[in-house]
């Protein structure tokens, strides 16, 4: 039996092993607390970089789906951080254990912080340590623990101050960094477009006209004045798109919900105007001497139709109703239409005899010019207002589609991935027609060897 | 001498009567250096042990040799088919007095002694096996209705020879699990082999020297089994070698508990038919607390655990039919599962 003295040095060794335990456990704790705040800040200021960076980068659905992606990865990411710093959490006895593997000390620490801690606890007389055979081995496992104490050093344990998961953090934060000055420059090119936009005009023929595909970004708000909303409407007809264009079905109509949303939250985000989808101003190259005309149309620019859903037209403006409605683009168009009443006959004509491509002198008669709707500058606004087909043009000719004397000016930016850009040819869509009664499928003919008689006629034939 | 006057060793102590006896038994038995310590775990555990191995491997040498360092009383019996229970146990004679009265006296069979060595026990029948029963795991023999305790230490080694399977009997489970260990004595490398042929083929025998007078042995070695089982396992431990126990139990076995999770490996599922009984844990631990205290600490690890688990649960562990077209012995089998629990953390 110990004597006092000795049982009071016991519990002093005791001690410093669990203190020694303990503080190995709070440098533990510490770094799966670093961990945590870290992992969450890495992912959260990684994530919402690039959100922004989406934001002003990306069109409204890719970045919508992004977005989607980039919240779902910063969800698993916390939850991952979450549960690395829960399970990283140490216990008295975890630390001990971890200290026993490190240091190499097979299980003395483990035992002694499972077995030392007993004493305090009701449990202590059914403690292995203090059955009379199993104390002087408890004795020996305190002095032999002591003796390795120098081994299990909370800094020899664990060196590290600061979790691993900084790296993480600093990524996130070199992401975003790198994203800082490309949304300053998102927002410059933004609040001032790039001056000097060249014009571009092509002709009707080349005019291909197609309702966009509802989550398709390519499709372009197109402004126009009544009449040439008609005139575009018979051409779409004649194509055959107008079915298309007709009543949306539940996919867009869910496509372009999204597409609105997205565009809410972008503009949230950016403090920028949502859409940059281009617009187009469409006006005819008779307008001038159509009394009806672009003149005395009401306004041309249209409420921002879907997609696939061409704008309705708009009704017909008084004749008298002064241009003081219009947008500044169309007013000052109207402007100089009234100061040259006749260089819009001039240009329509010129037009017709120019080639196509010809800025300075177009071919067709159908310009179309770059840039915002709202900054058009002086295209197509000198062949004056109004239009009348009957007389515009001299001798009435058959309407011809891609030939029908008016100037479309296209606000729209050159993009490099556009069907045109890459010079595809417009494909026709697929017409399944029934055949009629008297009309039969193809069937494929049977191959079969050329007849004897005939072979010489058929090599003559090939050889000459 | 009484084993009270003996003074309790320390684990310094240990570790060096352990390391004398091991150094004592090489002077004659060459190789086999992880054999013998297994032996001598399984005795400072107070178990006893199965040898596995071809004729001329030096089992029956291993054994005497044994009985030699300890300077413990050493017995022999070969078992063969007409071996009866009495000729093991010992039997009741009539023994004339000195007044010319004739008693009933009882005759002590060769298992009173320390070291027993049963040489080929698969060839006695399974009744003369199992007289060893009682007197292997309760320390006694009854014969004739009166029992006769043994004199501690006692300590069974047996021996199985792997071939000449014809005319066997094969141990039944319950007597194979009262063996602490199975230790399997390979063939010898050709160095080994060199070797022997040098020590034992030469002019001079080698010379044993007893680690404890004679008259002190038995109750030094209990002594010393006193020690082993107070080395302290955490609970911790003791629950690592519970799980690991559990572990070789197949999905599939009707006597354990759904409820309780285990781990799980497949091998076990795939090829063991029954798991270790609760046995195996004891003997995990005993023989754990032996390699703690040789190792100077007077706590088990994991490690130690580790190191026993093959030894002491492979011949615990039955295995199907689909092992054996597949070739899987359990010793692989459990390897695996001490892989599997050391995986699967604490």
């Amino acid at each position: 039996m110990p004597s006092p003295l000795q049982a009071r040095k016991a519990e002093e060794k005791l001690g410093i092993i669990l203190d020694r335990v303990g503080a190995i456990r709070v440098r533990l704790n510490s770094l799966a607390w670093q961990g945590a705040v870290f992992g969450v800040l890495g992912w959260t200021i990684g994530c919402v970089a690039l959100v922004l960076l989406a934001a002003y980068y990306l069109p409204p659905l890719p970045f919508l789906g992004s977005s989607i992606l980039l919240l779902a990865a910063m969800l698993y990411g916390l939850f991952r951080t979450g549960r690395a710093a829960w399970l990283a959490h140490s216990s008295m006895f975890r630390a001990a254990e971890l200290a026993d593997q490190r240091a190499g000390l097979k299980g003395r620490l483990e035992t002694i912080v499972q077995l030392g801690r007993v004493k305090s606890s009701p449990a202590e007389a059914a403690s292995p340590i203090r059955s009379a055979s199993a104390a002087p081995m408890w004795s020996y496992l305190i002095e032999d623990t002591l003796a390795h104490q120098g081994e299990f050093e909370p800094a020899r344990i664990e060196n590290r101050l600061l979790s691993r998961s900084i790296y993480g953090l600093l990524g996130a934060l070199a992401i975003a960094l790198l994203a800082f000055p490309l949304i300053q420059s998102a927002r410059r090119n933004a609040r001032h477009p790039a001056s000097g936009r060249s014009e571009i005009t092509l002709g009707l023929n080349d005019l291909k006209l197609q309702p966009a595909d509802p989550g398709s970004n390519n499709g372009v708000e197109v402004h126009a004045d009544a009449r040439t909303m008609k005139i575009l409407r018979e051409m779409m007809a004649a194509q055959g798109l107008e079915h298309r264009s007709g009543s949306p079905s539940s996919l867009s109509r869910l496509l372009n919900r999204a597409r609105g949303f997205a565009n809410k939250l972008q503009s949230k985000l950016t403090g920028l105007p949502g859409s940059n989808r281009p617009r187009i101003n469409l006006k005819l190259a008779d307008a001038g001497k159509n009394p009806g005309g672009l003149g005395q149309m009401p306004p041309p620019t249209v409420p921002e139709p879907p997609a696939n859903n061409p704008p309705e037209p708009e009704p017909q403006k008084p004749p008298n109703q002064t241009d003081s409605a219009l947008p500044p683009m169309q007013q000052a168009e109207s402007a100089s239409r009234e100061k040259k009443p006749d260089a819009g006959k001039a240009q329509a004509n010129a037009s017709q005899q120019g080639g196509p491509g010809n800025q300075e002198k177009p071919s067709t008669g159908d310009q179309i010019r770059r840039g915002r709707g709202d900054h058009n500058g002086s295209a197509g606004s000198s062949h004056g207002s109004g239009a009348d087909p009957d007389s515009l043009f001299g001798q009435r000719t058959e309407p011809h589609l891609g030939n029908q004397g008016f100037q479309i000016a296209i606000e729209a930016r050159p993009m490099a991935n556009g069907p045109k850009a890459e010079g595809h040819p417009y494909v026709p869509p697929k017409v399944d027609t029934p055949l009629n009664p008297e009309q039969q499928p193809d069937q494929p003919v049977p191959r079969v060897s050329i007849p004897q008689q005939d072979r010489a006629a058929v090599k003559s034939v090939f050889e000459r | 001498m009484n084993q009270a006057e003996i003074e309790m060793p320390t684990v310094g102590d240990f570790a060096r009567v352990f390391r004398r006896i091991q150094s004592e038994v090489h002077k004659v038995i060459v190789g086999h250096e992880r054999a013998v310590e297994e032996i001598l775990t399984a005795l400072f555990a107070g178990g006893h042990v199965l040898i596995e191995g071809v004729p001329g491997t030096g089992k029956t040498t291993l054994v005497k040799t044994l009985g030699l360092a300890f300077n413990l009383s050493f017995n022999r019996i070969q078992f063969t088919v007409d071996l009866m229970p009495a000729d093991i146990t010992g039997t009741r004679v009539i023994v004339t007095g000195a007044e010319g009265r004739r008693d009933f006296t009882f005759q002590p069979g060769p298992i009173f002694c320390h070291i027993l060595l049963g040489d080929e026990i698969n060839r006695a029948t399974p009744k003369t096996q199992s007289a060893l029963l009682e007197a292997m795991a309760e320390l006694q023999v009854t014969v004739a209705g009166k029992t006769h305790p043994l004199t501690p230490p006692f300590f069974v080694m047996a021996t199985l020879n792997p071939i000449e399977m014809e005319g066997t009997y094969p141990l039944p489970e319950a007597q194979l699990d009262r063996f602490l260990f199975k230790v399997r004595l390979d063939y010898p490398g050709e160095e080994e082999l060199v070797r022997i042929i040098s020590t034992t083929t030469g002019p001079e025998e080698a010379g044993v020297e007893p680690a404890f007078p004679a008259d002190e042995a038995a109750a030094r070695v209990e002594a010393l089994k006193r020690l082993v089982r107070s080395v302290i396992a955490a609970p911790a431990i003791e629950q690592y070698a519970a799980r690991m126990v559990r572990a070789t139990q197949p999905q599939s076995s009707r006597f354990l508990s759904a409820s309780q999770p285990r781990v799980r490996e497949d091998a076990v599922d795939r090829y063991v038919m029954f798991g270790s009984s609760p046995r195996g844990a004891q003997a995990l631990i005993l023989s754990a607390k032996v390699r703690a205290l040789l190792d100077g600490r007077a706590n088990v690890a994991r490690e130690d655990i580790d190191d026993v688990a093959v030894v002491a649960l492979a011949h615990r562990i039955m295995l199907n039919y689909a092992a054996h077209s597949d070739g899987v012995d359990a010793r692989q089998v459990v390897e695996r599962v001490v892989r599997s629990v050391r995986s699967a953390g604490s």
